[in-house]
């Protein structure tokens, strides 16, 4: 026969893993609703139905919560820093933000510091900040801002963002002087055999509205666009098959691209 | 403090890091909101403690972005080696500065917090500092002697987040806010409590002015904050508190500053400040006007505090607060201090390689101190303050900076006030000061900062030379810093 002692214990227990289970519950829903485990569900493809299932939500979630503070509501940003997202190709950004889920502390350069910088880190040990020219496989923004938001999403949500913002009306087309929009037409839909540079449209199409994984350009920021060419052509941003096609451009170039870009809507 | 000190207090606190690696991998090499988030110092920050717009966007979201940690704990540490152009005071013949010219830790914090839960954030902060300024030198040598530790600057904050349109976009933050220093909530770095040339916590000067505004700075872990805010497409922010003094269940929040200890008014003169005995309603508020484009982004503000305090004629002193909540007494005379600012910020934030930063404020006080002039306290019944600072800031790469500000007082002249009969004080009884600040930055390591500081006292306490009329002159504080800041 059960006594009120054991009865009580067991009362007790089922209070005490009644409360253990709302604190994993407080702690599992102060992580934003992104994977409990990263890289586990980054290794597998075939996500539970439930994750799938709740993805655009918390895909909306984190957009109204974090990806807005830099990207802008419906993801038209304010600052060059970040790019516009709205109207972006959905593949384009799952592949995007699962590169950046993937980095690591090796992608990141140590080259050029001073014999200071150098000491520096040898005595403390700590990593030194990236110079921008330096990162051998991205540019400075992956590592301040991206690396630590992709840390820990999952495929589905990576895919439900990328639909999020896929749906939403790009930012419009403007008009900036800081290159030869002329020229950069002309680069854009006809290439320029001199430099072994094909038409730009071939991928990213004739309104520059990209597909799959090819990204939209139409409306980008100018400045961001210029900075992206940069680093794909020093290799700082790892696309080889653009670094291989623009190697010849310069500067001029890449400004008037930039603002060609920017100017269709 | 001596050179072996310091070595073995960096060698505890290289120790107590290399734990932390051990602990935190795969952490950044920053503190707490950086292992949060994972973002580079460099996301949320110009120049620490100035913060870029995200870094605005971030705290005014209650610090929620990312995932709570299991360990939210980080170090931070500042030391330094001072100067002063002539370390005599001239009406004595003694040391104005000790121990200047020997390397010391000017403060090292032990910082705490971040996220807790989706909707609330903390940012916490327990300091280590010398005892007093002046003569920090041990006490067989002259010096004050132990360090002490108390809270400094902390906060808790709730928010929510809500579509203004109805779109499903969320555009609007409100937000609570408690907190123990007035205008550490604030996200510009053009308020008392983040303004450049403070960034720097150094514990030596020689003289300095004797005149300041309440809001900048006296009310310091002596005053609970209780408030509330709004944040409206990044556009507007609008803030209205109160302020207290330390009572109950918030006395945590000013632990080991001793101030949540001065109830009793037999015990105001030894070591309660006249803060300490606010009325238990002092309101401030703070709108912002904030627009981005580009690159850029502007700030123009105000601000403002109302603060009462109340007098006890019979100890001839700030009132004493003997009943909890801070009330005071029937027939009690009342001091009240209206500080009203103005302030602007425009940041410059491209990155590729260049950052700047302008930002400045002005303060207008207006002291109705009747009770002190009853009392002879004070040469006239209420006294105005203006307080007037300035600042550019540049960075290239993140690496090298260079800021100059220039600080300008001036105000009603008060000999009782602002005299204060002694070595430093003004001759004439005028706040007047003017200074600049040239400060040389090297940033090799993100969370690294060297810095080669020095201010210039054009006009000190009313005057140049022999300000105080005890042969002292202003150029004869002037300070040259070169210090180090190290968060981890």
């Amino acid at each position: 026969m059960e006594t009120n002692m054991t009865r009580n214990a067991s009362r007790a227990a089922k209070v005490l893993s009644g409360v253990v289970l709302a604190m994993m519950t407080t702690f599992a829903s102060a992580d934003d609703g992104m994977a409990a485990t990263p890289g586990a569900a980054a290794a597998a493809p075939g996500a539970s139905p439930l994750a799938i299932k709740l993805a655009p939500e918390r895909a909306h979630y984190l957009v109204n919560k974090w990806c807005s503070a830099c990207h802008g509501y419906y993801g038209r940003s304010i600052a060059p820093t970040f790019p516009n997202l709205a109207g972006q190709s959905a593949e384009y950004i799952a592949q995007e933000l699962q590169y950046f889920h993937n980095l690591t502390q090796d992608d990141r350069a140590i080259t050029h510091e001073s014999w200071i910088e150098q000491w520096l880190i040898n005595i403390t040990g700590l990593r030194s900040k990236y110079r921008y020219d330096d990162a051998p496989r991205n540019e400075f923004r992956a590592w301040d801002f991206m690396k630590g938001v992709a840390r820990d999403l999952d495929p589905p949500t990576m895919q439900a963002l990328g639909e999020y913002f896929a749906k939403q009306t790009p930012a419009p087309g403007k008009i900036v002087n800081t290159g030869d929009i002329a020229r950069g037409k002309t680069l854009y839909l006809e290439g320029d055999a001199d430099k072994g540079l094909i038409a730009c449209q071939s991928c990213h199409g004739p309104e520059a509205k990209g597909q799959g994984p090819i990204p939209r350009l139409a409306g980008q920021h100018a400045d961001y666009v210029y900075l992206q060419l940069k680093y794909i052509q020093k290799g700082t941003r790892n696309v080889e098959q653009m670094q291989a096609l623009i190697t010849n451009l310069n500067e001029a170039d890449f400004k008037a691209l930039a603002a060609y870009v920017q100017s269709l809507n | 403090m001596t050179l072996r000190r310091v070595a073995r207090w960096l060698a505890t606190l290289v120790a107590t890091g290399a734990a932390w690696i051990a602990f935190s991998a795969p952490a950044q090499a920053v503190p707490v909101f950086a292992r949060q988030t994972g973002h580079n110092c460099e996301a949320c920050h110009t120049s620490p403690p100035e913060l870029t717009a995200y870094g605005r966007e971030f705290k005014l979201n209650g610090y929620t972005f990312g995932d709570a940690q299991p360990f939210p704990i980080a170090v931070g540490v500042m030391a330094s080696i001072e100067h002063v152009a002539d370390n005599v005071d001239h009406s004595t013949g003694g040391k104005l500065c000790n121990p200047c010219g020997e390397a010391h830790v000017d403060q090292a914090s032990i910082y705490f917090g971040g996220k807790i839960t989706d909707n609330i954030g903390v940012f916490g902060q327990w300091t280590f500092a010398p005892n007093g300024s002046g003569n920090n030198g041990p006490v067989g040598e002259g010096g004050t002697g132990p360090w002490s530790s108390a809270e400094d600057n902390t906060e808790v904050r709730w928010i929510h987040r809500f579509s203004s349109t109805g779109s499903g976009e969320d555009d609007t933050v409100i937000g609570f806010d408690i907190n123990n220093n007035l205008t550490m909530q604030d996200v510009w770095a053009t308020v008392p409590a983040w303004q450049f040339p403070g960034w720097f916590a150094n514990s030596q000067t020689g003289f300095t002015p004797v005149a300041s505004p309440l809001i900048d700075g006296a009310l310091g872990q002596r005053a609970i904050g209780i408030g509330g805010y709004v944040w409206w497409k990044k556009q507007i922010y609008f803030e209205l508190s109160e302020y207290q003094k330390p009572w109950g269940s918030f006395s945590w929040l000013v632990n080991g500053s001793g101030n949540n200890q001065c109830p009793g008014s037999a015990q105001i003169v030894s070591g309660c400040a006249p803060s300490d005995v606010l009325d238990h309603w002092n309101p401030y508020f703070r709108l912002a006007y904030s627009h981005d484009w580009d690159y850029n982004s502007l700030m123009i503000g105000a601000f403002g505090l109302y603060a009462k305090q109340y007098w006890d004629a019979a100890y001839n002193t700030p009132l004493g607060v003997e009943e909890s909540f801070g009330f005071h007494t029937p027939g009690d005379a009342t001091s009240s201090y209206r500080d009203l600012a103005v302030d602007w910020q425009f940041q410059y934030n491209r990155n590729e390689p260049w950052i700047g930063t302008i930002a400045g404020s002005f303060i207008h006080e207006t002291a109705s101190i009747g009770p002190q002039f009853a009392n002879g306290l004070s040469s006239n019944p209420s006294d105005t303050l203006n307080e007037f600072k300035l600042r550019g800031t540049v960075y290239y790469e993140r690496t090298y900076g260079v800021s100059l500000a220039v600080t300008n007082l001036t105000g009603d002249p008060d000999a009782i006030r602002y005299g204060q009969g002694g070595a430093g004080g003004s001759a004439t009884g005028s706040p007047s000061s003017r200074y600049y600040d040239l400060e040389l930055d090297y940033v090799p390591l993100q969370n690294m900062k060297f810095l080669l500081h020095y201010t210039d006292y054009q006009k000190l306490n009313g005057g140049k030379g022999n300000f105080d009329g005890l042969g002292n002159n202003s150029t004869g504080s002037n300070l040259l810093i070169l210090g180090i800041w190290w968060d981890y």
